[in-house]
């Protein structure tokens, strides 16, 4: 499983459902008049336009409190039906969990994630066979048995009886959840305490100080002061803020703070602390050995593709560009949270691990070489001056070309006017932050003065990407001309604001398939690059850059080799307490049982309880299991995954590997992009149900997103339930209630 | 239907679970219940259970999670085992190591008596798994994991002969002590990294065979197998996994293992020679002694004349015949090579040689202070003619000078006629013929008849004698000045050389070839360093070196390894 939580693109997602429902719509419209119009001649359409209408008279005639009363009917009945014997499965199970997790692994920060792992899975997956039956065989029951006249004589219209339903068993969900999950993770919490600390901490002058310490998501510590016999408390964080402020608490005691720290590792190193971390990820990207922009580090031949290698020794980087940085998350401290992979070529020193190291860069000048010579051609030439940072020559450059350009001496390539639109849209938006610089960080920089001529710089760059857009010689040519006059006129401001810095950080010994974290402070020194008169630099006064952080990672071992994914470096916010992520992956599970509540309820509508309760499994297994599959299928990314191709090479024993010829190709050719292209449709109406497994965040002891997670769960419950409401609605209202 | 009301049909329904429990109560009565009063078939069935060792109890330790979890999963286990194997395996794909260790927990909760299962999740953990991490300490954590997985095998399956050898007992003895880590390994067996948890002593799950610690983990292993060959003797054995003669050697093997791991790290005292001497005794007295059937009828590997020549009337076979059928037997396993190794390494010179070669390799890496030459001994050319004139009977040149020195003083020391025979007539003769002056000459004899190369200093600090006497000596090439570590190699050679003559069969072992290459590798380097020519001839380990060209290659590789890596 690859591990990448992507932000989740709501509009994207807005508009692919608007337009699968849409076509569903038409679809279905156009079948029901054609039916009509073979069973009821000219009148076919009339009723199916009443039948609509009466549809949005329901709607619109909604009672909640009708709902409310059949969604508590639906409750206890449920209950009459003996829905909570589940929790005795679930006490049965949990009484002899121990048996089978408890010696997997002798390392309690190996064993934590197991038992997360197998709580969330056995709420998940003992409760939803639970709401399937149900759901399944409520409708089709109550058709049997007639109970459901009684309703539906009732003034209960068919939306509300389909409602209520779904909700009833949502409630009854709700409750299994919320009971389930409460003793889940009291269990867990009772199986992984929190660590404690009680020692005595020893001062240079040999006074010792009684402390004790609890590690939750945050740090608490009491100390008490020998001479006053006082207790002080302090709460922080991490241990970082805490260390810091015993040391100013007790500053004639020189050692006791450093002794709290190393204590407080060791019992961290030793104990797992229940906790969910809050990742603040970046976009990665790559430099290969020459220190070029790459698509992919190195190939080292790994079966998973999911992390690529940068070379060690070499150039070859692997870059994170944090956004949205703001001095309230840097804080006085940063912390860097990475777990690289390490790959080596030969043994070389075994007993030592890789060295990696953390180079915090602001290459505006590179970026802005790299965004005016993006076109190539007779473009390069400004890439040295720029980089040198030479604007009067580069603007020289620059106006020679718009002479070039308005003579017709120089030709724009077809293939080049898109690079130069993208370039110079891209020096726009290297330019666009000194519009608001930064201000004066307490101690930091000088307030920055202001750039008078900067709109202009600005407007002269969008304006040789519109007209390159536009395909405007003209105005290319004018645009060019304008912005070489002013990299002539602001020479001086460029080269000083458009600067490239490097600050190497210290480097540090990968620990492979654990974690490191790596505490940057605020203030860097060690800087290197175009502006060096700074001994000490300011990582967000400085090195930030429209909010933007970059942070390129290096392997130092010569010939061996970094594996790096991009959520295998974050910036760690503050930690939150583990009910957080824990109930969050919780909420996911709930999110999906309650659409399988919907899928249910909905089959039972117009099939029999068996048939519905068989529709229902097989969908929750296709989409919880085999939709990545499918898609893979679909998109023809598994070779010979045609359907009859499948068959023919079963029979013929040949591998996907083996072209087809003959016949055999003849008939898949034919038969298998239609069987595709069905199949495609298919999986459009099979949920993707793995968007629900957020659990995997909790097992790594990390919050779940929003965005990246529950966001996309949400959308696809409500994206399925307004259709399904739909479908079960019209087919409980034109079935004939007393075929049974 | 039928006429039966619910009550009634209900009571059939008891009727008939009763009627069926009865004989199932009774055919699985204990065994031993027919005994004590039943019917013949009182307890039947576990008899026939206990016979066909179908019993849980009867193949190892009961684990009641897995036959809980084969009871709850009702037909299901394989299928059930089938996607925990899948899932173990992408789990590896995917480095996701916690889950992987829980998921082959899992598989062997469903297959708890399939000892391939075992073998290879085991050796998977401890080969495969803990290869691909970076850190040693984390390298040795999939080790013992695999160690100690393999080894709950064996408690689950107590008569499986196969999992004793296959399981702890490659994993402890091999993987611990080949992989390129052993060193770290080595330390580690001893004193765990993980101190948090065991307080810098070893991790008992791994260091312990039934309750009794073991320093070195190849005597473990030598109980891992010993353990494998009383339950291959007491049950009969589906598989072993090779043949049974190859079997039943891993004690003694491990035994010899264990020696040789000794004599890498250093160690070369009275433990090491011990260590070599049960070696020896497991090898000829235990495993020598022990009675095989072949196709070719029984093979002793230690069968004395007279007892081949038993075996041969009992089996009425021609003796030479029964003889030659040992004989190739014992080829087979290696028999003499093993006896003779263990006999020269079990020797207190033996491994004053190898230690001293040991040593010499280790001040060459370790202080190159020690490279310095500080000591001076007659030139082979000096050393070789005064030979001459000590014991012209003997013929001169066939002996590299400076150990031919060293014996002479030995014999002449022995009888006390040093003087006599290099008497000062003869001194002052050869002084004259060499146009030596008398202080010269004085340091001539005082090197010549020193028992070992004489420190320089010796000279330096005596006011009568000055660098230039010596300068002038080794400019007319009579003596030499080398260092220490040049000294102590070649005294190895010397010995190593010896110990070849004595044990021929020795110098076809590929790791002893290799050791005397390695010690003149040494040896040249020693030369270039001084800026010498390398001699081409007379020196000890000549013949190994001209026979072993084949094998240079390699000991270059090594060589360069030790160099490079172990001298940094």
């Amino acid at each position: 499983m690859q591990f990448d939580p992507q932000p989740y693109d709501l509009w994207a997602g807005l508009k692919y459902w608007g337009a699968v429902v849409g076509v569903c719509l038409v679809l279905v419209l156009a079948l029901s008049v054609l039916i009509s119009l073979l069973l009821a001649g000219g009148r076919g359409p009339q009723r199916v336009g009443r039948q609509i209408l009466d549809g949005f008279r329901d709607i619109a005639d909604l009672s909640f409190r009708r709902v409310w009363a059949l969604a508590m009917l639906t409750f206890r009945e449920s209950m009459r039906r003996k829905a909570l014997g589940v929790f005795v499965v679930f006490a049965v199970l949990f009484m002899f969990a121990g048996w089978f997790l408890s010696d997997a692994n002798p390392r309690p920060d190996l064993q934590l994630g197991v038992y997360i792992s197998f709580v969330l899975t056995a709420v998940s997956w003992l409760i939803l066979p639970v709401l399937l039956l149900l759901s399944c065989w409520s409708i089709p029951e109550d058709t049997r048995t007639r109970s459901l006249h009684t309703v539906v004589t009732k003034p209960a219209r068919r939306l509300e009886i389909v409602l209520g339903r779904m909700v009833g068993f949502w409630m009854l969900g709700t409750l299994l959840v919320v009971v389930m999950g409460a003793v889940s993770y009291v269990w867990v919490v009772r199986n992984f305490p929190a660590p404690t600390l009680e020692t005595e901490l020893l001062a240079a002058d040999g006074t010792a100080y009684p402390v004790e310490a609890r590690l939750t998501n945050r740090v608490r510590v009491g100390i008490t002061d020998p001479n006053g016999g006082e207790s002080k408390r302090f709460d922080g964080p991490d241990d970082l803020h805490v260390v810091q402020q015993v040391r100013d608490e007790f500053p004639d005691a020189p050692g006791v703070s450093e002794q709290l720290s190393l204590e407080l590792a060791d019992v961290r190193a030793d104990h797992p602390v229940l906790l969910s971390r809050d990742p603040l990820y970046g976009n990665l990207s790559y430099l290969d050995r020459e220190g070029n922009p790459a698509e992919r580090g190195t190939n080292v031949g790994d079966e998973w593709k999911y992390r690529s290698y940068i070379a060690g020794g070499t150039r070859s980087r692997a870059v994170w560009t944090f956004e949205k940085i703001a001095p309230n998350i840097l804080g006085d401290t940063l912390q860097f949270e990475s777990s690289f992979e390490a790959f080596r070529t030969h043994k070389g020193d075994i007993e030592t691990g890789l060295m990696a190291q953390f180079i915090f860069t602001k290459n505006l000048r590179e970026q802005a070489s790299r965004a005016v010579s993006a076109p190539g051609g007779r473009f390069a030439a400004l890439s040295r001056p720029v980089q040198d940072g030479a604007f009067r020559r580069a603007g020289d450059e620059l106006r020679t070309l718009a002479d070039g350009i308005a003579k017709r001496q120089l030709a724009l390539t077809a293939e080049q006017l898109p690079l130069l639109r993208e370039g110079y849209g891209r020096l726009a938006a290297l330019l666009e932050p000194f519009r608001n610089p930064p201000p004066a960080h307490a101690g930091g920089s000088q307030p920055a003065e202001s750039w008078e001529r900067l709109p202009e710089l600005i407007e002269a760059a969008r304006g040789v990407e519109s007209a390159a857009a536009a395909r405007d010689v003209a105005r290319l040519s004018a645009s060019l001309q304008r912005l070489g006059e002013l990299f002539r006129s602001e020479e001086q401001r460029l080269e000083r604001e458009l600067v490239d810095l490097r600050v190497p950080f210290t480097p540090f010994e990968v620990h492979e398939y654990g974690r490191d974290l790596n505490l940057v402070p605020r203030k860097l020194a060690n800087v290197l690059g175009s502006r060096t008169d700074k001994a000490v630099v300011d990582l967000y006064d400085d090195l930030v850059h429209g909010g933007t952080l970059r942070v390129e990672v290096a392997c130092l071992d010569a010939g061996q080799y970094l594996g790096v994914a991009r959520p295998d470096l974050f910036i760690r916010l503050p930690d939150r307490p583990f009910l957080s992520g824990f109930a969050k992956a919780l909420f996911a599970d709930w999110l999906k049982l309650m659409l399988v509540v919907v899928f249910g309820v909905t089959a039972g509508c117009f099939l029999k309880g068996p048939v519905a309760a068989l529709l229902t499994f097989t969908l929750v297994i296709l989409g919880s299991f085999f939709h990545g599959f499918m898609g893979q299928v679909v998109t023809r990314e598994l070779e010979g995954s045609g359907p009859v191709e499948s068959a023919i090479r079963i029979v013929l024993q040949t591998g996907p590997t083996v072209p087809l010829e003959g016949w055999a190709k003849r008939i898949s050719d034919l038969v298998d992009p239609a069987l595709l292209k069905w199949m495609e449709g298919v999986l459009y109406i099979i949920p993707d149900l793995g968007r629900y497994s957020v659990a995997h965040y909790a097992v790594r002891g990390l919050d779940v997103p929003w965005s990246a997670a529950l966001l996309p769960a949400v959308v696809t419950t409500v994206a399925y339930f307004i259709p399904f409401l739909l479908l079960g609605y019209y087919s409980l209202k034109l079935r004939e209630l007393e075929a049974k | 239907m039928n006429d039966l009301t619910s009550r009634q049909r209900k009571l059939v329904y008891v009727g008939a679970i009763v009627a069926l429990l009865i004989p199932i109560i009774w055919l699985g009565m204990p065994a031993g219940a027919a005994s004590s009063g039943g019917g013949a078939m009182v307890g039947r069935l576990a008899e026939l259970r206990q016979d066909y060792d179908l019993g849980e109890a009867t193949l190892g330790d009961v684990d009641p999670s897995s036959a809980t979890m084969n009871l709850v999963l009702l037909g299901l286990r394989g299928i059930a085992a089938n996607a925990l194997w899948h899932n173990a395996n992408e789990q590896q794909k995917t480095k996701e190591w916690a889950k992987l260790r829980a998921s082959v927990d899992s598989i062997i909760l469903l297959q708890p008596h399939f000892a391939r299962v075992w073998s290879f999740q085991g050796w998977n953990l401890a080969f495969n798994v803990s290869a691909v991490h970076d850190r040693v300490a984390d390298r040795w954590y999939w080790v013992k994991e695999g160690g100690k997985f393999a080894i709950k095998g064996t408690e689950r399956n107590s008569r499986s002969a196969y999992l004793y050898s296959d399981g702890p007992g490659r994993i402890v003895g091999f993987k611990i002590g080949k992989a390129d880590e052993w060193k770290s390994y080595r330390a580690f067996f001893q004193s765990d990294p993980d101190v948090a948890r065991y307080g810098g002593r070893a991790d008992p799950g791994i260091a312990t065979v039934d309750g009794e610690p073991f320093g070195d983990h190849y005597l473990a292993a030598r109980r891992w197998y010993e353990k494998g060959n009383a339950a291959e003797e007491q049950h009969e054995q589906p598989f072993l996994g090779t043949s049974r003669m190859n079997y039943r050697h891993q004690p003694a093997r491990a035994q010899i293992n264990s020696a040789e791991a000794l004599q890498r790290d250093g160690s070369f005292g009275e433990r090491t020679r011990q260590t070599w001497d049960e070696a020896h005794y497991l090898w000829t007295e235990v495993f020598g002694r022990e009675s095989f059937r072949t196709r070719l009828g029984e093979v002793v590997l230690n069968a004395t004349p007279e007892e081949i020549r038993r075996i041969a009337r009992r089996e009425q076979i021609d003796v030479k015949l029964k003889e030659e059928i040992i004989e190739k037997e014992r080829d087979d396993a290696n028999y003499h090579f093993w006896r003779d190794k263990c006999l020269l390494e079990r020797e207190a010179e033996t491994q004053a040689i190898r230690g001293s070669l040991y040593e010499a390799k280790r001040m060459f890496r370790e202080e190159p202070g020690k490279l310095a030459p500080t000591l001076v001994r007659p030139t082979p050319d000096a050393a070789r003619w005064m030979f001459a004139q000590m014991l012209g009977n003997l013929r001169a040149g066939r002996m590299f000078a400076p150990f031919v020195h060293r014996r002479i003083l030995r014999t002449v020391d022995e009888d006390g006629r040093i003087r006599a025979v290099f008497s000062p007539d003869e001194s002052s003769r050869y002084a004259a013929r060499n146009r030596l002056s008398p202080r010269e000459m004085s340091v001539l004899m005082r090197v010549f008849t020193a028992e070992r190369p004489v420190p320089r200093t010796e000279f330096v600090a005596d006011a009568e004698i000055s660098n230039a006497v010596l300068a002038r000596l080794e400019e007319r090439g009579l003596l030499q000045t080398v260092s220490e570590i040049h000294v102590q190699l070649e005294a190895a050679m010397a010995g190593y050389e010896r110990l070849l003559a004595d044990f021929p069969l020795i110098a076809n072992d590929v790791e002893t070839i290799e050791d005397g290459l390695l010690a003149v590798l040494y040896w040249h380097k020693v030369h270039q360093l001084y800026d010498r020519p390398i001699p081409t001839s007379g020196y000890p380990l000549e013949e190994l070196w001209n026979k072993s060209q084949s094998d240079l290659p390699a000991a270059q590789r090594k060589f360069m390894r030790e160099m490079e890596v172990e001298g940094k």
